[in-house]
């Protein structure tokens, strides 16, 4: 016994009891233990002995009779938590009595616009939430005139205060030059200033982001987004407020074929479907710089896929599922800082 | 029954004979089949010093019986005397890991397990890998690749 080094098993076991912070920080211990932060085995006793909550928030429809926001938990979400409740994203329903939408999601914390009162033209008010918590903030708005593109939720840092940035693409309509490119409005939101920042527009085909306003997904620092016309990624740097424009790494995409953007052992991957939404490959980008990418195996675990839940949803109630985010969430209170 | 507690005899690595009562070792899954075979000889453990199964017996002893227990007191008691009982060093930390997994002592085990994971909360991936004696196998390529750009790890 006198090695001090604990054997890999032992490693699962700690870390599958660490905090949800916590886990993405070992992932910088090493190889390995990269590896296993990424195991599906892990993760998912993870979830019981944590009570974290994975899975997905579901935005069916803007009807008020309704409920808009359903949470679907992936399989290794224990049904109920420690503490004996069953988590419902409830309260993100009904903030303040109106209903809310959910915008955009990362790290528990959830983006939601919430109807504003008919005597201010039912401009929404910008709210940020953790709905494990109830916790809530109102955040300024953005210019709302101008039609929303793409939204996208970065967190910083969850502790000791929270640090965030949000990123709104949104159309201009005034400066509609032509019928093949158009200019977009890129704004930035940032949790230390509190406010919204214009940034330089972008010019982009007309249809670049589309109707295709899927949920992006957040790794190491970026957002990435899948864009119908043409098919590609746009890249935002949410650190350093710049973006590029990337291409699939297949070329283009067959008749009825769609891609969705997941996150592979904390890489961008792209998972290609066929029209029965049968996987017909999976690439992980496995150079950032130099966008090199590289096919994987069919039966890679995908940690997180959409695609699947979207289906499952489908089939069982009828309603198409308007917006799919990602919700991974501990159950630990969250500082918004001390001004909110 | 007979009132007459049974004895067992344990033997560690380093020769120490250990007597537990037939209940604690029942506990112990690795050998429980040896004890309920009626086994009278010292059950050799070539995996656990001496100094460790003491630590193991002392917290089982405590233990039996007081889990289940539902008087407040009592958990409140063996609570506090949990915390006492941890207060030991990395190395003794990670030997009761190895031996409660060894000898299969579930409570044991979770306990310990979920301390390891507590201490490193608010540690730096640096510290981690001093504590786990882990060593960095990534390229500083790859390293930026899992990090980013991300100050937001660097910190804590």
């Amino acid at each position: 016994m006198s090695s001090s080094q604990l054997n890999s098993d032992l490693n699962h076991e700690i870390l599958s009891r660490v905090s949800l912070c916590m886990l993405g920080r070992c992932r910088l211990v090493n190889k390995e233990w990269n590896q296993i932060t990424h195991e599906p085995n892990v993760v998912s006793l993870h979830s019981s002995r944590t009570g974290t909550l994975r899975g997905y928030l579901i935005s069916s429809s803007r009807r008020k009779d309704t409920a808009p926001v359903t949470f679907e938990p992936t399989m290794c979400t224990p049904s109920k938590n420690h503490r004996g409740d069953t988590f419902s994203p409830g309260f993100v329903q009904t903030v303040g009595g109106r209903s809310v939408t959910v915008e955009a999601s990362h790290m528990g914390i959830v983006l939601c616009l919430r109807d504003g009162p008919r005597k201010h033209h039912r401009v929404p008010q910008y709210l940020i939430c953790k709905p494990s918590t109830g916790q809530w903030a109102v955040i300024p708005n953005p210019r709302t005139r101008s039609e929303t593109m793409l939204f996208s939720l970065a967190v910083l840092r969850s502790e000791p205060t929270l640090r965030f940035k949000i990123l709104r693409v949104s159309r201009n309509r005034q400066t509609c030059a032509n019928y093949v490119h158009s200019s977009f409005r890129c704004e930035v939101f940032n949790s230390d200033l509190w406010e919204w920042r214009r940034l330089k527009d972008i010019r982009l085909p007309v249809d670049y982001f589309g109707l295709c306003i899927g949920d992006g997904v957040i790794v190491s620092g970026n957002s990435y987004a899948h864009t119908k016309y043409p098919d590609g990624i746009f890249a935002f740097d949410m650190l350093n407020d710049t973006w590029e424009v990337m291409w699939l790494p297949f070329g283009e995409l067959g008749q009825f074929e769609q891609v969705e953007l997941v996150k592979i052992e904390g890489r961008l991957g792209i998972v290609r479907q066929g029209w029965d939404m049968n996987v017909l490959e999976i690439w992980v980008m496995e150079d950032r710089c130099n966008k090199v990418w590289r096919q994987r195996r069919k039966d890679l675990t995908v940690e997180d896929d959409p695609g699947a839940v979207k289906d499952s949803y489908f089939g069982r109630t009828t309603l198409w599922p308007e917006k799919i985010l990602r919700f991974c969430s501990d159950l630990e209170p969250v500082d918004f800082g001390p001004a909110h | 029954m007979s009132s007459k507690k049974k004895v067992i005899t344990l033997r560690s690595s380093d020769g120490e004979i250990f007597e537990v009562e037939e209940a604690v070792a029942l506990e112990w899954l690795t050998i429980k089949p040896l004890v309920e075979s009626g086994c009278t000889d010292a059950i050799p453990l070539p995996q656990v010093t001496g100094n460790i199964l003491a630590k193991v017996i002392e917290y089982c002893k405590k233990h039996i019986g007081a889990s289940e227990s539902e008087d407040r007191k009592i958990l409140y008691e063996l609570e506090s005397w949990d915390a006492d009982f941890i207060k030991v060093d990395q190395g003794t930390l990670f030997d009761l890991i190895r031996a409660a997994d060894y000898l299969t002592i579930k409570t044991l085990f979770e306990f310990t397990c979920q301390t390891v994971a507590d201490t490193i909360k608010h540690k730096t991936i640096e510290e981690v890998r001093h504590i786990f004696r882990e060593s960095n196998d990534f390229t500083p390529e790859e390293e930026k690749e899992i990090r980013g750009k991300s100050w937001w790890l660097q910190g804590l």
